[in-house]
C-alpha cells in the first residue's frame, strides 16, 4: 500500500466537513445539490471537499440521466484501518522490546519467563 | 462503512502497570520507532513535556505530536494525536494498563475519527451555515 495513498486518506479525514459528508452518504448515493443543502459550506467549497475525497478514494461518482451522485467507496477506509493496525503494531513492539519480559497477547500459550 | 472506526490493539507486558505505565510516557524516548515513524525521521528525540508530546529535530526544530487529556498513572494516558499537522485535525489515543496475573494488559485504541467528537466545533460550524441560510431567506422575503 503505497503511502501516498495513506497520506490522502487521512488528510482528507482530517477535515470535519468532509467527515460530515461521509456521514451524509451512509445513506447512499446523493445528489451534490442535496448534500450541500446540508452542510455549512458554500457550494464551491463542497465541490472541492468531494474532488478531495474522490482522490483519496473514499467516495466515487457516476452520473444517473441527468443527476450527478456520490457514494462512499466500498472497502475506501479499509486501507486506512490496515495502515493503522501496522504502524500501532509496530509502535508497541518496539514499547515491549524496551519493557521486557513480555508476551504479546498472541503467544498467552507460551509466556516467556518472569523477568 | 464511512468514517473510520476506532483501532484497538493490546500487548501483554511482564511488568507490573507502574513501570508499564512509566515506560510508556516518561520513557517514550528510549523506544518510540522514531526512524519509521516520525516527522523528522532519523536523529530526532521525542517526550513528553508540559502536557505535550514534543518530537525535536537533531536542529532543535519542535514538532507537537498531541496534547495530553488524561493522566492517571498507573492506569491510563489519553493524548489528543496530530503528528505534521494542526491540532483542529486531531484525532484521540488512549493507552490503558491493567494489572493481570504476571503484568500488565496494556490496550491501546486511536479513534475520535466520528464527526461530532468535538460538538463545540460542529456547533460553530453549524452556526455558520444557519446565518448564512438565514441572510439567503431575509433576502428572499
Amino acid at each position: 500500500m503505497s503511502d501516498q495513498r495513506t497520506e490522502a486518506v487521512f488528510d482528507a479525514l482530517g477535515e470535519p466537513v468532509r467527515r460530515r459528508i461521509l456521514e451524509l452518504l451512509r445513506d447512499g448515493p446523493t445528489p451534490v445539490g442535496q448534500l450541500a443543502e446540508r452542510l455549512p459550506v458554500g457550494r464551491p467549497a463542497v465541490s472541492k471537499h468531494l474532488h478531495v475525497l474522490e482522490g483519496a478514494g473514499l467516495i466515487e461518482h457516476r452520473s444517473v440521466g441527468t443527476r450527478n451522485l456520490y457514494a462512499l467507496a466500498p472497502g475506501g477506509t479499509g486501507v486506512a484501518q490496515q495502515w493503522l493496525v501496522s504502524t500501532w503494531d509496530t509502535v508497541l513492539a518496539a514499547f515491549v522490546a524496551k519493557v521486557g519480559g513480555a508476551v504479546t497477547r498472541a503467544e498467552q500459550d507460551n509466556p516467556a519467563p518472569a523477568p | 462503512m464511512s468514517t473510520l472506526p476506532p483501532i484497538r490493539r493490546e500487548v501483554l507486558v511482564g511488568a507490573d502497570p507502574a513501570t508499564a505505565f512509566d515506560v510508556f510516557t516518561v520513557g517514550i524516548g528510549r523506544w518510540w520507532p522514531l526512524k519509521e515513524l516520525s516527522v523528522y525521521g532519523a536523529g530526532a528525540t521525542v517526550a513528553f513535556v508540559d502536557g505535550e508530546i514534543v518530537e525535536r529535530s537533531a536542529e532543535g526544530e519542535a514538532a507537537v505530536w498531541g496534547t495530553v487529556t488524561r493522566w492517571e498513572p498507573p492506569v491510563a494516558v489519553a493524548f489528543t494525536w496530530h503528528p505534521g499537522k494542526a491540532p483542529e485535525r486531531a484525532s484521540q489515543v488512549e493507552v490503558t494498563f491493567t494489572a493481570t496475573e504476571g503484568g500488565t494488559l496494556v490496550t491501546l485504541a486511536h479513534g475520535g475519527w466520528e464527526v461530532f467528537d468535538d460538538p463545540g466545533t460542529a456547533c460553530d460550524e453549524y452556526n455558520r451555515g444557519w446565518a448564512k441560510v438565514l441572510d439567503l431567506y431575509r433576502d428572499e422575503v
